[in-house]
């Protein structure tokens, strides 16, 4: 266990410190990049548990990504830019909108479903061009100061904090959710679902919750996005904005609950460091984000199972054969011993 | 025999894959607490069958009885909260669990099931799960990842995971494939330990026919989808398609 969990568990600690500290060790740009990050990890996050925990491989993030930030945007204004109220709205129509989509699409597979959820983001995109009155069509729509409870959010400093806090429960959510009953009967889903429905696993309703729950977060996520960015345009919201989401996640790490954090900090702060480079910034970047699929299968977070892993193997095949044979002696627990040694 | 004492009772069952039968009206009634071997030649239909029953092939003709109640219209998952558990011929490639939360899964079943509803109190979980890990030599890898476990390793925590939903009625799909000859003495042992323990009615698919006898009150014998024996264990070999298959006799 610690050692699976071991540098991830490090990273994130470090990535903890980093959180609190970054206003006053970042400038005020890389500041609003961290912000950027954050909200954008929401999405991630929401790739992580609909297609890394349980295998449905949905494009339909941006879709709900354009619902919260929209819910900023169009309920904003008569709430009160409330975070609560906007964000309650948000989760509401989102959950709404997941479940009736679940229903027909979640009985697809693979690309099918892909094809399916995609087709729901674009739905998506079009009613919110074709309600321009409320919505401001193609031409977008600005978006007001965010308020916590009536305490209006001052500065950048005090809005990514309060970024940042949300994001904290979300991504401790999908911790405990990871170590749960449901969470490993997801895992065992994605792995082999006739093996699941076997072993007592209701599938459907599993897949139908985690794209539920995926959708949530996205919707939360838009809505911070909103608030950040200040401004919302159709645009925003399309498959681009999806990829992004699931590079994030699996650069990060498919199915490592820290992963989401690590992907978007990753694909959003490196390209800024990277300025340097000028005009070599996509050719850098994109390599640098092929060398982490090919050499890192399991992410920037599976990284300590690997190096475990092969550090594992080494010491097998370095070390002296000889305790098997005690094993054998003692006969009735044989199989024991003998696995211990393996 | 009364329909209490039947833990399983199988009728006229039917399954054509394009036009071929992989069974063909087999049918036999399992007493609760025995253990029925299923053997058969490759492709004879000992994983249809099993497959049939566990509700995964859901379009085969016959009735299927669990505990005295049809399970027609059950899915999969509704068949562990009636006490049914299984494990698989090749068993499920988990890549992000470990094998405690393997057997957590078949716990958290099982505490759902009607039959022996038994909430147990918190942390008592972790104790069956040890005792079972524990019978089947795998208490030392139970924080491995599934995968990373060998194919036989594979098996046993597949088995594991089926044993901690406390089933009373357990289909296994040739679990010995793999194992060693000690392993697979204590494999008998384990099941054996458990049927001490509980009343838990076994179908046993197995090539091993040595494990197949030793642990089963009775024995069917399939061949191209058709049941063409069932008898006691003492007289299993005495059968000229058993004798042709496993002692390569000429007829
Ligand atoms: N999904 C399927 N589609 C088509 N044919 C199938 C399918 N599953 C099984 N069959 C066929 O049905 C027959 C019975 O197969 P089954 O797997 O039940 O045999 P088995 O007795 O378990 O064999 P083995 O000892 O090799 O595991 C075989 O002829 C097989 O090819
Ligand atoms: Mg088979």
């Amino acid at each position: 266990m610690c050692r699976r969990f071991g540098l991830s568990g490090f990273l994130t600690s470090a990535v903890a410190v980093l959180a609190v500290a970054a206003p006053w060790i970042f400038s005020p740009y890389t500041l609003y990049l961290a912000t950027l990050a954050a909200v954008y990890a929401f999405g991630a996050i929401a790739v992580n548990l609909a297609t890394g925990y349980i295998g449905i491989l949905s494009l339909a993030p941006a879709g709900f990504y354009a619902v919260g930030a929209y819910s900023a945007a169009v309920v904003g204004p008569h709430a009160g830019d409330d975070l609560i109220v906007v964000s309650g709205a948000a989760i509401v129509i989102s959950a709404v909108l997941a479940l009736v989509l679940a229903l027909p699409v979640l009985r697809l597979k693979g690309i099918y479903l892909a094809i399916a959820t995609f087709a729901f983001a674009l739905v998506v995109q079009r009613i919110i061009v074709a309600l321009d009155d409320i919505t401001g069509g193609n031409v977008g729509k600005s978006i007001g100061t965010l308020k916590v409870v009536g305490w209006v959010v001052p500065n950048p400093t005090s809005l990514y904090f309060t970024v940042v806090v949300v994001l904290a429960i979300g991504l401790v959510f999908s911790f405990l959710l990871r170590s749960s009953a449901s969470g490993r009967a997801m895992f065992m889903v994605r792995s082999d679902e006739a093996g699941a429905a076997v072993a007592g696993v209701n599938a459907r309703r599993l897949k139908a919750v985690a794209f539920v729950l995926a959708s949530v977060y996205c919707a939360v996520g838009g809505v911070l996005y909103g608030y950040v960015v200040g401004f919302v345009s159709p645009s925003n919201f399309d498959i681009l904005l999806t990829i992004q989401f699931l590079a994030m996640a699996v650069i990060g790490g498919l199915a490592r609950p820290a992963g989401p954090l690590i992907g978007s900090m990753f694909v959003v702060i490196v390209p800024s460091v990277l300025s340097a480079f000028q005009t070599w910034i996509p050719a850098v970047y994109g390599a640098l984000i092929i060398v982490v699929i090919l050499l890192m299968p399991g992410g920037i977070a599976g990284l300590g199972a690997q190096l475990g892993g092969a550090l594992g193997r080494w010491r097998a095949s370095h070390a002296p054969p000889s305790p098997e044979e005690d094993a054998e002696a003692s006969s009735s627990l044989s199989i024991t011993e003998k696995k211990a040694v393996r | 025999m009364k329909s209490d004492d039947v833990a399983l009772s199988i009728d006229g069952v039917s399954v054509q894959f394009g036009g071929v039968w992989a069974l063909q009206e087999v049918g036999f009634e399992l007493e609760a607490g025995t253990t029925l071997g299923l053997i058969g030649p490759n492709g004879a239909g000992k994983t249809t069958l099993l497959n049939v029953i566990s509700r995964i092939h859901r379009d085969a003709k016959g009735d299927i009885r669990l505990h005295g109640e049809s399970i027609a219209r059950l899915s999969p998952h509704h068949l562990t909260t009636r006490g049914l558990a299984r494990t698989f011929q090749s068993p499920p490639a988990l890549s992000e669990l470990s094998v405690r939360e393997l057997l957590q899964i078949g716990y958290v079943a099982g505490q759902n099931s009607r039959r022996g509803r038994h909430r147990l109190r918190r942390g008592s979980d972790d104790r069956l799960i040890d005792e079972v890990l524990a019978g089947l030599g795998l208490l030392e890898l139970r924080d491995e990842g599934c995968s990373s476990l060998a194919y036989a390793e594979q098996k046993l925590a597949d088995l594991g995971r089926a044993l901690c939903q406390r089933p009373s009625v357990l289909l296994l799909d040739e679990p010995c494939a793999g194992l060693n000859a000690e392993e697979k003495r204590e494999f008998v042992d384990v099941i054996r330990g458990v049927q001490e323990e509980r009343p838990m009615s076994v179908v046993l698919v197995e090539h091993d026919i040595e494990t197949v006898l030793a642990v089963s009150d009775r024995v069917l014998v399939l061949s191209f989808g058709r049941k063409i024996a069932e008898t006691d264990p003492s007289r299993v070999m005495d059968l000229p398609e058993v004798r042709r298959e496993y002692l390569g006799e000429a007829e």
